[in-house]
């Protein structure tokens, strides 16, 4: 009897806590960050031998494949002779022409570097725990990278861990742009390696190869950073491939980034905002 | 003290299931870097509540059940509640079966409930509008947990084993 009655109080908390998940999920998402934080010691005698072991194993791999890989980089280097040398002709180019514009650049972006604790993939979540949280600056929605592009964006920060989504997670949303094109789009994860390109105004005229870039619609993440390259997948959709490397995750940036003030209306010097009539002309002539 | 002895090692019996599951909990969170090539991942905490729970129930109480599904779901990021009341639901059905039943009818059952969680599952996000993972993907997820439960059950196994021993010897 009091069996079923525990049974039947444990089915209604956990229905109460899937509603509530359903419902407020920032603040499930706290707790979640709070389990985190608390049992983040035991994750660090776990986190490192894993990482040396797969370290150990790509080692070996690239003993075994090493002339090939010589060959691949050597490629690798002459190709990216060429592209150096346009890189210091564009910058000078860029100087020159920056001088003549006056530029103002906004503020070189901060960032911290944490490890890669911990990941959970499978069908329900792609995320991963990072060893950096509040204390070291990190704030929620921020985004991650690594060496080279997005890996995703911060969706929980604890004390000193903080949760990381990836792009691959089904609740993954990031506004993008495809450079060669300019149309904007939504980067949509739906845990398969690479993302589905959603939204895009004229996908006839997307080509395999362009570039994605964020595009800092939302406020949310930082426009530029680099997100991956578009292919097709067998049933003709677009499909992004992250630039990040997920495979071999082992350090995350985080940006902390401050979205740019909006202006609204004019500045106290100026006044209060005139109701709009045609009508006041001639009194402001005077 | 004769009947306060089975409470104590139902008491030990449990810190090992509660051990094992957090053993199994960090393995799972090992950053292997699995996460993102599309490889399915076994539920391994789930498979161990089934071995356990099949084998030894009386040191398996619900509440314990439900506090490790709850654990694994905060952990692993997977809808929280829903993770805990499908393990809760699997083992308390579990619990009810007959000891002694040969190996594989047990492997066939516990595949075709680890099954039934799953999709349980994916219809109550249906339900719910949540964010939803691929069918195909939750399916194969729930064969590959399958797969693993004789790794599990063999395991429970031992670790009982080594239990009744150390309580022949005593």
């Amino acid at each position: 009897m009091t069996r079923q009655v525990i049974l039947g109080l444990l089915i209604i908390l956990s229905v109460a806590l899937f509603a509530l998940w359903r419902i407020d999920n920032p603040r499930v998402e706290r707790l979640r960050m709070a389990v985190a934080d608390a049992v983040f010691p035991a994750f660090d005698w776990t986190s490192r031998p894993a990482a040396t072991l797969t370290r150990m194993a790509e080692d070996f791999e690239s003993y075994v494949r090493v002339y090939e890989e010589n060959q691949e980089l050597r490629r690798e280097v002459q190709d990216l002779r060429g592209w150096r040398e346009a890189a210091i002709q564009l910058e000078q180019r860029n100087a020159r022409l920056r001088a003549l514009n006056n530029v103002r650049l906004s503020p070189q972006m901060r960032f911290v570097t944490g490890e890669v604790l911990t990941d959970t993939g499978g069908p329900f979540s792609q995320s991963g725990l990072v060893n950096v949280g509040r204390r070291n600056g990190v704030q929620d929605g921020a985004a991650a990278m690594d060496g080279l592009g997005l890996v995703g964006r911060v969706s929980g920060v604890g004390e000193e861990t903080s949760r990381i989504i990836y792009l691959t997670d089904i609740n993954s949303r990031v506004p993008v742009v495809l450079q060669r094109t300019g149309q904007r789009a939504v980067v949509t994860g739906d845990n398969t390696g690479m993302p589905l390109v959603q939204f895009v105004e004229a996908p006839e005229r997307v080509r395999p190869g362009d570039r994605v870039m964020t595009s800092g619609d939302g406020r949310v993440l930082p426009p530029d950073l680099l997100v991956g390259v578009v292919v097709r997948d067998s049933e003709n959709r677009l499909r992004v491939r992250p630039a990040a490397e997920y495979a071999r995750l082992e350090f995350v940036r985080i940006l902390n980034f401050r979205p740019p003030q909006s202006v609204e209306g004019p500045g106290g010097l100026i006044g209060a905002a005139l109701p709009a009539s045609p009508t006041e002309e001639g009194v402001v002539n005077e | 003290m004769s009947d306060t002895t089975p409470i104590l090692r139902h008491a030990f019996a449990a810190v090992v299931l509660t051990t094992l599951a957090a053993l199994l909990l960090a393995v799972s969170l090992m950053p292997l870097r699995p996460a993102t090539s599309g490889f399915a991942v076994p539920d391994l905490v789930l498979c161990l509540a089934c071995a356990w729970a099949l084998r030894h129930p009386q040191s398996a109480p619900m509440i314990l059940m439900f506090a490790i599904g709850l654990i694994a779901d905060l952990m692993l990021g997977r809808p929280v509640g829903l993770g805990a009341l499908t393990l809760l639901l699997i083992t308390e059905v579990l619990r009810r079966q007959p000891a002694g039943v040969p190996f594989l009818l047990e492997w066939v059952f516990v595949s075709l409930l680890i099954l039934l969680g799953s999709l349980a599952q994916l219809g109550v996000l249906m339900i719910t509008f949540a964010a939803r993972p691929d069918t195909m993907m939750v399916l194969i997820n729930a064969v590959v947990t399958a797969l693993c439960y004789p790794l599990l059950a063999g395991a429970v196994r031992a670790a009982l084993r080594i239990g009744r021993g150390r309580r022949q010897t005593e």
